[in-house]
């Protein structure tokens, strides 16, 4: 199945085309016009109009021509979006781990702006190597997969943030020697959660523009603890992942929270997690900033911030973006 | 050695002052126990309880309430910091994690106005705060009883 963070142009309007795969187009009965290559290279040529929409026999048609992709305009993604929020994520017939595979589908289109400065083509290989890593491992826990659709539900930013901070953990993971698959697996799904907290704080006060109230920061930073008592109850994470979600905001240094502990004090799967949220934070647009460089971002992960993190992993970080294609500008 | 009032009761203070207590009150806090800050009402408008400073002694029974959380059961002497009807903060060597439950014990007879002869031994950890090196704040909130582990 083709990914769907691929940016091209209608050649005669020159409006801007995003791909998604035939199958999501599919379970989302779109209404706007649909545009299709003819061949891989070449670019996107009007397929069907607006007024004729696709059937499921059209797009069984382009799937025996060994079509995966389609193209709709850029201004009509928000809607194909919410359509596939409707009429996938929220219908309850359809197994958990294929609404979760077509969310991912949704979410690919992130990935691009995730990877500002990188290759593109690289950055498609990178999100298809742990993405699928990252969707095996979710369509296996339909509770991960039941929590992901409910935080996609509540605010798109945070979902895509938790997919997101799940990939860099799995990538770090690995790089640290983190070798044995069931823990990569852990580390994954427990990084999905961490800020499943989130669902409990104002989406006002989450996505404010400004800065916060006093008592508006206190009430977000209560989530990693909110998260921690809400899977806690459940008993399907293991204590690690749980010290995943509770422990993300502290810092080596003391200065974070909840409970300001420092060094050692703080579980590695945590430490480990907490350089993949401010990574994905610094490099993706937030409602106060702008978003900052894969180089800026690194610069002040072992800068400025340096303290907040264990200085061996940021060093392994910082190899990471050194020498992985689709980080490197 | 810091100072506080035992004449409330002197049986208990009798016992917690045998317990272990590993706790390092950092610089901030050496006043803690200053009889000054007794009795006082605290002002919090976001509190569904009054909370009132109650600079005490108190026992902490630990229990083991995670599977994962590998906790000996015993007894340690802790601070008690304030309190009010629905819940109390005090002061422990150690890091507590939400939803922990634990027995608590502290001397009551002067906190009669307020609790009015309802049981408050049994607490679940709401929040922990570092204060310093084997010095951490808990805020907990009394429960009627221990929660189930079987499930
Ligand atoms: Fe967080
Ligand atoms: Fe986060």
């Amino acid at each position: 199945m083709s990914e769907c963070c691929t940016y091209s142009q209608d050649i005669n309007t020159g409006q801007s085309l995003v791909a998604i795969s035939v199958d999501s187009a599919c379970a989302a009965s779109l209404q706007c016009d649909i545009y299709i290559q003819r061949e891989p290279n070449e670019e996107p040529i009007l397929y069907r109009r607006k007024s004729h929409p696709l059937e499921k026999a059209d797009l069984d048609r382009l799937i025996k021509r060994g079509i995966e992709t389609i193209f709709i305009s850029k201004s009509h993604e928000a809607t194909y979006r919410d359509r596939m929020y409707e009429e996938v994520c929220c219908d309850e017939t359809i197994a958990p781990a294929e609404r979760f595979r077509v969310l991912r589908d949704i979410n690919e289109a992130f990935f691009e702006k995730a990877f500002r400065g990188g290759k593109l083509d690289e950055v498609v290989g990178f999100s298809e190597v742990l993405g699928s890593q990252l969707t095996e491992i979710i369509s296996r826990n339909d509770l991960v997969v039941e929590d992901l659709l409910s935080l996609m539900e509540f605010d798109n930013g945070t979902y895509t943030h938790c997919i997101n901070v799940s990939t860099y953990c799995l990538l770090l993971a690995t790089h640290l020697g983190i070798s044995k698959v069931e823990e990569l697996e852990s580390i994954a799904a427990g990084a999905l959660l961490h800020d499943i907290g989130k669902r409990q704080v104002q989406l006002s006060v989450l996505n404010k523009p400004g800065p916060l109230t006093d008592e508006q920061r206190e009430h977000v930073q209560r989530h990693p603890l909110i998260g921690f008592e809400e899977l806690s109850l459940r008993g399907d994470m293991n204590w690690r992942q749980l010290m995943i979600v509770y422990q993300h905001h502290e810092r080596m240094d003391g200065l974070g929270y909840p409970t300001g502990i420092s060094g050692d004090e703080i579980h590695p799967w945590a430490r480990i997690c907490s350089i993949a949220d401010v990574f994905h934070a610094l490099t993706s647009i937030r409602p106060y900033r702008f978003p900052l460089s894969v180089s800026a971002a690194s610069v002040v992960i072992g800068g400025e911030m340096k303290t907040a993190f264990d200085s061996e992993m940021v060093k392994c970080w910082n190899t990471i973006m050194k020498t992985t294609p689709c980080f490197m500008a | 050695m810091l100072e506080y009032d035992n004449e409330d009761d002197p049986m208990l203070y009798g016992i917690v002052n045998h317990l272990r207590c590993d706790i390092m009150i950092p610089p901030c806090l050496s006043n803690f126990f200053d009889k000054k800050k007794s009795g006082v009402v605290m002002a919090d408008d976001r509190r569904r309880y009054k909370r009132w400073n109650f600079r005490n002694l108190g026992a902490l029974e630990i229990r083991q309430s995670f599977t994962d959380l590998e906790r000996h059961t015993c007894w340690c002497r802790i601070y008690i910091k304030d309190i009010s009807i629905g819940g109390v903060s005090f002061l422990h060597s150690e890091q507590l994690f939400p939803m922990e439950q634990m027995r608590i014990l502290f001397p009551k007879k002067s906190l009669e106005p307020i609790f009015k002869g309802r049981d408050r031994n049994i607490i679940e950890v709401k929040r922990c705060r570092k204060r310093g090196q084997r010095c951490y704040e808990i805020g907990a909130q009394f429960v009627e009883e221990f929660r189930d582990q079987s499930g």
